[in-house]
C-alpha cells in the first residue's frame, strides 16, 4: 500500500520531464569531477603494467627510474604498506607480489612531479619476469589439464573468503573433471528437472558464447588523496560509486580507523558498476607515506587494459515444452568467465534464468572459472545482457519449432505476482504481462507483416526482421538516510551521501518538492561527504530512487509536518485545513489567508524565534526490492552477402514501477538500449592466444557510434511498486538487458539463422550464412 | 597518457625554404601536414623524427582548379573537407570526393590532407598499436623488431596500404609533383609506390609532395566503395575505386579498377579491366570480372576482421561498384 501522503498528493509534478540540475555545469564543462581537483604541490602517479599475462616476477628494478630528476618514489608491493590481504579483492592487493596473472597487472607504482615526469618513471622501471602458460578461454581453462591461472593462490579458496555469504563454510565448490581453475557454485533448482524433461515432446539445446565487455564510463578511474601534513588523516576525491565503500576499503588495507578517511562527494561521470572500489587504497598508501597530494587518472588504454570489465560467459541452454506449447523445463549449464579474481556478483547470476518464465522444473548449474584477464566486474545489470541473450534466443527458437506466436508464448508463461520464486518465497506485484502487453500494441509488432516490407531505398536487397525480447532485474536494496532543512529564502535542502550516475538527484528533488507543494527549482539535492552524509550504500543495482527516494519521501514529510505544525499555529487554523502548494501554507478555500515558507522559516531561524527550525530526518530500509522488466522490439536490416547489419527501429518498454522524471526515465532506456547495441553488435575486448589485449584503443574496442543507434521509442510502464516512493521502481538497470536477444531474433527472422555469439559481427553472420546455404542444399542433393 | 617524443619544430614559409629545411636537417626530419597520422604515430613510438617541417604555410601546396576538359590540379596541402565539398571534383572526379569523405571523422578530415593521406603509413594490427602493446608482444621489424609476426617466416613486411583516396587517384590515373632541392620529378601516382610495407613510398626523404593531376575527365565515371567496421572513424579493410568510360555503343571503352587495403600498395586489378574493354557490360560478364579482380586480394590476418570475410568480401564490392555504374549510365541514358 502506498503512503497517504503519496496518494494524496496531486502529483503536479509527478510524471513530468524536468531539467537536470547538474545538466548545465556538465554540458558547459564546470562541473569538477575527481580529477579535476588539482590542489597545491599535487604529485602524479603512473603504473607499471605486466606485459605478460602469467608470469613470476623475479626481481623489480627501479633504481633507473628513482634516477630520473622529479620521480619521488617507485613503490611496489614490498614498500606499499598495505595490511597483507588473501587476494580474493584486487583493491586491497593493487600490486603484484611476485606473480602476475593477467596483462596489464600493475606492479608498481611511479610517482613523479608532473605526468610526464611519471610516464617516464613508469617506462624506466626494469622488471624481470619468467613468463608462465597463461589461459584466457574460459571453457579451455575448465578442462581437467589446463593451465593453473594463477599458482601462488587457490582459486576456490579465495571464493570462499570474499563471497562468505553466498557460499556457507562446508560448501563443495569441486566437480569430478573440473579443472582447480574452475569453481562449480551451488546449483539453482525447482522441481525436478528429469521429469520436465521426460514430458517435454519437444526439447530445444542451444550453446552460446559473449565477450567480456568494457563499461566505457566517459570519466575514467580517477582518485586523488590529499594527506593532512601532521596527522594521519586522509582527503579522498574519488570516481567511485560509493564513498562509504572508498572509505571502508582504504581503512582496511591501510589498517586506518574509518574516521581518519573523509571521502569528498564530486561528481561521478558514468560508472555502469565499474567503480566500485579499485585504486583508492593504492593511491591513499602512496599519499600517506609521501605526505603529499598524490593524484592516479586512468587513460582510455589503461581502462580497457586494466579495468574490471563484464565477464565473458559460456551458456548452455535446453529448454522443454509439449506440443501444446507447456514449458516444462529450463536447463542451463554458465561458465561465467572471473578473470583473475572472484567475480563478485558470482551469486546471483544464475538467477536470471529463473526470473521470467513459469516453468515447473528447473536447474541452473554455474561454474567460475579463474583465467589470465582482469578482474571481471559489474555491468549494468550484472549477467543480465549475457543471460537474456541465452535465454530469449531459446525461447525464440523454441516457439519457432512449435509454431506458436512468440508473444502469446511469453504471455501465456509470463511471471506474475504469486508465482512461485528461486530460491524460496513468492513473486510480488511485477509488470512484465504489462510490458508484453505494450509492445504488442506497438504497430512494430502488431503490423508488423506491413513494417517488415518497409525498407530505405539505399538498402535495397537487404532483408528485414523483427525480433522481440524479454528481460528483467530483480532489483536491489539497502538502508538509506536523507535530511531536509528549510531554507530562509523559502527554498530546501534535500541532504544525501549518495552518487548520482544517473541522474537520480532530479528524481530526489522532485520527491521532496511534491511532498513539500515546491517548485522543483526550490530544492537543492546537497552532497555530503562520508565525515557527515546520511547512510547511503553503492550506487548500483537501481536502487537509489527506490531506496534512498523513500528515505527523501519520509524526510520531507517529516519537514512538511513541522512546517505544518508552525503554520498552524501561525494560522491560527487546525493542520487538517491547511495545505502547501508553491511555498505557501495556505488555509483551504480561503486563498489570501497564508503564510510564505519564508516566514516559517524566519519564525524557527532567527534570533529569539519561537519554534524549533525546519529539520527532517527521512529513513527507509525497504524490506524487500522491486523487480523490473523489460520487453524490447527490434528491426533490423541486414545484407546476407555483406553481413552488414543496420537497427533500423527500436521500441522498449519497461516497467518503472512510477516514472517520476519522465525525462530522466526515458534517458534511461535510451542509453541502455545504445549500450546493447555495443553488446549485440560491437564490443568486445580481444585477447591474443598469450593473453595480451588487441583491442588496447577505442580504435579496436568498438563502442556504438551515433549512426548505429536508431530512434527508440520508450513506452513506460507503470505498475506501482509498494514499497517504492509514489510506487517508483528502479530504471536504469533493465533497459540494457533484452537488446542483443532481440536483436538477435530480429536476425532470426531475417535470415533464418540463429547466431550464438556475442557480439554478432558481419563476418559470423556471413559464416553462418554459407553453413546455412551449404546445409539447405545438402538435402536436396541427396533428394 | 599517450606523450609525443621531443623534438624541433620549423615552419618554412616557402616550399622552397621547406625543401632546403629538409635537405639541411637529412633523414632525422620529416614533413608534416594536418599531422593526424604522423602525431599519433610519433606517440606511438613508430616514428621519432628530431625535426618537423611544417607545411601549412606553403601556399604552394594550396589550391584547387582545372576543368573536367584539361584536367585538374590539386595542392597537396588541400583538406579532405574542402576535396569531398567541392564543386568540381564531385561532379567530374566523384570517387575521390567520395573516398575523401569515407576518411575518418569531419574534425580529422578538417584537418587531414590530400598529400598526407597519399603518404599515410601503411597499417597493421600488429604496429599500429603503444609501445607498451608492442613491448609485450615482441617488436616486429617494420619497428624496432626483426621478425614480421603476421607472417613469421616472411622476409618483407605485408602492412597494409590503407588510404582511401590512394585507390581511387590510380583509378583516376593521377600524376604527382615531388619537389626537392635536387630538382622536379612528375610521375603517375602508381610510380609513387612501392610493394613494401616497410618503405612503401619512392618518395626520398627531402622530398615534398607538392600537387596532384587528374587527368580530363570527360566520357569517364567513377566511384569508390569502401569496407569497413563502423559507418565512420574506422580505416578501410577494403577500398574498391572504379573508373568507367563508356562508348556510345554502350561498349565498355576503358576500365579501371583498384582496390585499396589489400596489399602494401593500391592493387589494379589488370586482368579483370583487360576483360572489361570493348565489352557489353552484362550482368555475367560484370561477375566474371569481380572474381578476376579479386583474384589479387590477398589479404593477410593483420587488420580488423578476418582474413576470409576481406576476401569473401571483394568481388562482392567490385560487382557492387560496377553496377552502380553501369545502372546510371543507363539510368541517365534512358532520360
Ligand atoms: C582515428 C583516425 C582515423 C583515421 N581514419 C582514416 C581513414 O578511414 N582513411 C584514411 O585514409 N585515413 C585515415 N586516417 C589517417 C589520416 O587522418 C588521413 O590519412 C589524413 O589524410 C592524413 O593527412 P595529414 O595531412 O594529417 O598527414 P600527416 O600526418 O601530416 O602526414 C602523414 C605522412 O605523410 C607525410 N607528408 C604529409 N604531407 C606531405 C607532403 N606534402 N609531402 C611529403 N610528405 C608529406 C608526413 O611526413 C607523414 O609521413 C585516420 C586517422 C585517425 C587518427
Ligand atoms: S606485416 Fe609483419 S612486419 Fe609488417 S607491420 Fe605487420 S607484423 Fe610488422
Amino acid at each position: 500500500m502506498l503512503h497517504e501522503a503519496q496518494r494524496q498528493a496531486s502529483s503536479v509534478l509527478i510524471g513530468t520531464a524536468l531539467p537536470r540540475q547538474d545538466g548545465e555545469a556538465k554540458v558547459s564543462g564546470r562541473a569538477r569531477y575527481a580529477g579535476d581537483h588539482l590542489p597545491a604541490g599535487v604529485l602524479h602517479a603512473r603504473l607499471v603494467t605486466s606485459p605478460y599475462a602469467h608470469a613470476f616476477i623475479r626481481r623489480i628494478n627501479p633504481s633507473a627510474a628513482l634516477a630520473l630528476p622529479g620521480v619521488v618514489a617507485v613503490f611496489t608491493a614490498a614498500n606499499l604498506g598495505l595490511r597483507s590481504s588473501d587476494g580474493s579483492v584486487r583493491s586491497l592487493e593493487p600490486l603484484a607480489g611476485t606473480e602476475v596473472c593477467w596483462c596489464g597487472h600493475p606492479v608498481a607504482l611511479v610517482v613523479a612531479e608532473t605526468e610526464a615526469l611519471a610516464e617516464d618513471g613508469a617506462a624506466a622501471v626494469e622488471v624481470d619476469y619468467e613468463p608462465l602458460p597463461a589461459v584466457l578461454d574460459p571453457e579451455a581453462a575448465c578442462r581437467p589439464g589446463a593451465p593453473r591461472a594463477c599458482l601462488q593462490r587457490d582459486f576456490r579458496e579465495t571464493l570462499r573468503q570474499s563471497h562468505a555469504l553466498f557460499l556457507p563454510p562446508g560448501t563443495s565448490l569441486e566437480e569430478e573433471g573440473l579443472s582447480p581453475n574452475a569453481a562449480a557454485l551451488p546449483p539453482l533448482r525447482m522441481g525436478k528437472i528429469e521429469e520436465g524433461l521426460r514430458e517435454a515432446e519437444v526439447i530445444v539445446e542451444e550453446h552460446y558464447r559473449t565477450s567480456p565487455v568494457h563499461q566505457s564510463y566517459l570519466e575514467p578511474q580517477t582518485v586523488l588523496v590529499v594527506p593532512d601534513a601532521h596527522t594521519r588523516q586522509l582527503t579522498i576525491y574519488s570516481s567511485t560509486q560509493g564513498l562509504l565503500n572508498a572509505r571502508r576499503a582504504v581503512a582496511l588495507a591501510l589498517g586506518l580507523s574509518e574516521r581518519q578517511i573523509h571521502v569528498e562527494p564530486v561528481p561521478v561521470g558514468g560508472g555502469f558498476g565499474g567503480k566500485e572500489v579499485l585504486l583508492e587504497p593504492l593511491v591513499a598508501a602512496a599519499a600517506l607515506q609521501l605526505r603529499r597530494p598524490v593524484r592516479l587518472v586512468y587513460t582510455r588504454q589503461e581502462e580497457l587494459l586494466a579495468g574490471n570489465p563484464a565477464p565473458q560467459t559460456a551458456i548452455t541452454v535446453k529448454l522443454g515444452a509439449r506440443r501444446d506449447g507447456t514449458l516444462t523445463a529450463i536447463q542451463v549449464r554458465l561458465i561465467l568467465d572471473s578473470g583473475a579474481y572472484p567475480y563478485p556478483l558470482a551469486g546471483l547470476s544464475g538467477f536470471h534464468f529463473s526470473n521470467l518464465y513459469r516453468c515447473p522444473h528447473l536447474a541452473i548449474q554455474s561454474y567460475l572459472v579463474q583465467t589470465n584477464k582482469p578482474g571481471s566486474a559489474a555491468y549494468r545489470a550484472p549477467t543480465g545482457p549475457q543471460a537474456y541473450f541465452a535465454l530469449e534466443s531459446t525461447v525464440d527458437e523454441l516457439c519457432r519449432r512449435l509454431g506458436l506466436d512468440p508473444l502469446a508464448f511469453r504471455l501465456r508463461h509470463a511471471l506474475r505476482e504469486g508465482d512461485a520464486r528461486v530460491p524460496g518465497g513468492r513473486w510480488p506485484r511485477i509488470g512484465l504481462v504489462e510490458c508484453l502487453e505494450a509492445v504488442g500494441s506497438h504497430p512494430l509488432w502488431s503490423e508488423r507483416e506491413r513494417v517488415r516490407s518497409e525498407l530505405p531505398a539505399e538498402l535495397s536487397g537487404w532483408r528485414v526482421g523483427i525480433g522481440l525480447a524479454a528481460g528483467g532485474w530483480p532489483g536491489a536494496t539497502e538502508p538509506a538516510a536523507a535530511l531536509c532543512r528549510l531554507e530562509s529564502d523559502g527554498s530546501c535542502t534535500v541532504i544525501v551521501g549518495s552518487v548520482d550516475m544517473s541522474g537520480s538527484d532530479s528524481s530526489l528533488a522532485l520527491i521532496a518538492a511534491e511532498v513539500l507543494g515546491l517548485p522543483p527549482r526550490a530544492v537543492t539535492v546537497v552532497h555530503e561527504g562520508t565525515d557527515t552524509m546520511p547512510y547511503s550504500g553503492l550506487t548500483a543495482g537501481s536502487k537509489t530512487t527506490y531506496a534512498l527516494g523513500s528515505a527523501v519521501l519520509a524526510a520531507a514529510q517529516d519537514a512538511r509536518e513541522q512546517i505544518l505544525t508552525i503554520a498552524s499555529e501561525l494560522l491560527e487554523a487546525a493542520r487538517e485545513d491547511l495545505e502547501l502548494r508553491d511555498g505557501r501554507v495556505t488555509v483551504r478555500g480561503v486563498p489570501d489567508k497564508y503564510v510564505t515558507f519564508q516566514q516559517v522559516a524566519a519564525n524557527s531561524t532567527n534570533f529569539g524565534a519561537r519554534y524549533a527550525p525546519v529539520f527532517g530526518r527521512g529513513r527507509s530500509a525497504n524490506a524487500t526490492s522491486g523487480p523490473m522488466f523489460a520487453v524490447h522490439l527490434a528491426k533490423v536490416a541486414v545484407d546476407p552477402e555483406t553481413g552488414e547489419v543496420r537497427v533500423l527501429d527500436y521500441v522498449a518498454a519497461q516497467d518503472v514501477g512510477r516514472a517520476l522524471n519522465r525525462g530522466e526515465v526515458e534517458g534511461q532506456i535510451y542509453g541502455g538500449v545504445a549500450q546493447g547495441i555495443g553488446w549485440a553488435l560491437q564490443e568486445r575486448l580481444v585477447y591474443g592466444e598469450e593473453g595480451q589485449l588487441l583491442t588496447g584503443t577505442l580504435m579496436d574496442y568498438a563502442l556504438p557510434h551515433s549512426q548505429d543507434v536508431p530512434s527508440i521509442t520508450p513506452l513506460i510502464v507503470e505498475v506501482p511498486c509498494e514499497l517504492g516512493p509514489f510506487g517508483a521502481r528502479g530504471a536504469g538497470e533493465p533497459p540494457v538487458v533484452p537488446v542483443a536477444a532481440a536483436i538477435g531474433n530480429a536476425l532470426r527472422d531475417a535470415l533464418g539463422l540463429r547466431l550464438t555469439e556475442l557480439p554478432m559481427t558481419p563476418e559470423g553472420i556471413v559464416r553462418a550464412w554459407q553453413e546455412s546455404e551449404s546445409g539447405n542444399r545438402t538435402p536436396s542433393a541427396g533428394s | 597518457m599517450l606523450r609525443l617524443p621531443p623534438f624541433r619544430y620549423l615552419a618554412p614559409r616557402t616550399l622552397s625554404e621547406a625543401t632546403r629545411l629538409l635537405a639541411e636537417e637529412g633523414p632525422q626530419a620529416m614533413p608534416v601536414a594536418g599531422g593526424t597520422d604522423l602525431l599519433p604515430n610519433m606517440k606511438r613510438r613508430q616514428f621519432t623524427p628530431a625535426v618537423l617541417v611544417g607545411l601549412r604555410r606553403l601556399r604552394e601546396l594550396k589550391g584547387i582548379s582545372g576543368s573536367p576538359d584539361v584536367g585538374v590540379r590539386i595542392g597537396a596541402g588541400e583538406t579532405l573537407t574542402s576535396i569531398s565539398n567541392h564543386p568540381l571534383i564531385r561532379a567530374h572526379y566523384p570517387a575521390l570526393a567520395l573516398a575523401a569523405a569515407a576518411v575518418s571523422t569531419p574534425q580529422l578530415r578538417n584537418a587531414g590532407t590530400i598529400g598526407g593521406n597519399i603518404l599515410l603509413d601503411t597499417r597493421c594490427n600488429y604496429y599500429n598499436q603503444t609501445e607498451f602493446w608492442r613491448h609485450s608482444i615482441g617488436y616486429c621489424m617494420k619497428r624496432d623488431g626483426s621478425i614480421c609476426l603476421v607472417a613469421p617466416g616472411s622476409p618483407r613486411c605485408w602492412a597494409i596500404s590503407s588510404a582511401d583516396t590512394a585507390p581511387v587517384l590510380v583509378a583516376l590515373q593521377a600524376r604527382v609533383r615531388l619537389v626537392s632541392v635536387r630538382g622536379e620529378r612528375e610521375i603517375p601516382i602508381q610510380e609513387l609506390f612501392y610493394d613494401d610495407g616497410m618503405r612503401p613510398y619512392t618518395r626520398e626523404a627531402d622530398e615534398i609532395l607538392q600537387e596532384i593531376w587528374l587527368p580530363p575527365a570527360l566520357g569517364w565515371r567513377s566511384t569508390y566503395l569502401k569496407l569497413r567496421r563502423r559507418g565512420s572513424f574506422d580505416f578501410p579493410i577494403l577500398g574498391v575505386a572504379v573508373a568507367l568510360r563508356r562508348e556510345p555503343d554502350g561498349r565498355i571503352g576503358d576500365a579501371r579498377i583498384t582496390l585499396g587495403a589489400v596489399a602494401s600498395h593500391p592493387v589494379e586489378a589488370e586482368e579483370a579491366m583487360a576483360r572489361l574493354r570493348g565489352q557489353q557490360p552484362t550482368p555475367t560478364l560484370l561477375q566474371e570480372v569481380a572474381t578476376l579482380a579479386a583474384k589479387r586480394a590477398r589479404p593477410l590476418d593483420n587488420a580488423d576482421l578476418t582474413i576470409t570475410y576481406r576476401k569473401q568480401l571483394t568481388p562482392i564490392y567490385v560487382r557492387r561498384a560496377l553496377d552502380l555504374l553501369v545502372e546510371a549510365e543507363q539510368g541517365s541514358g534512358a532520360e
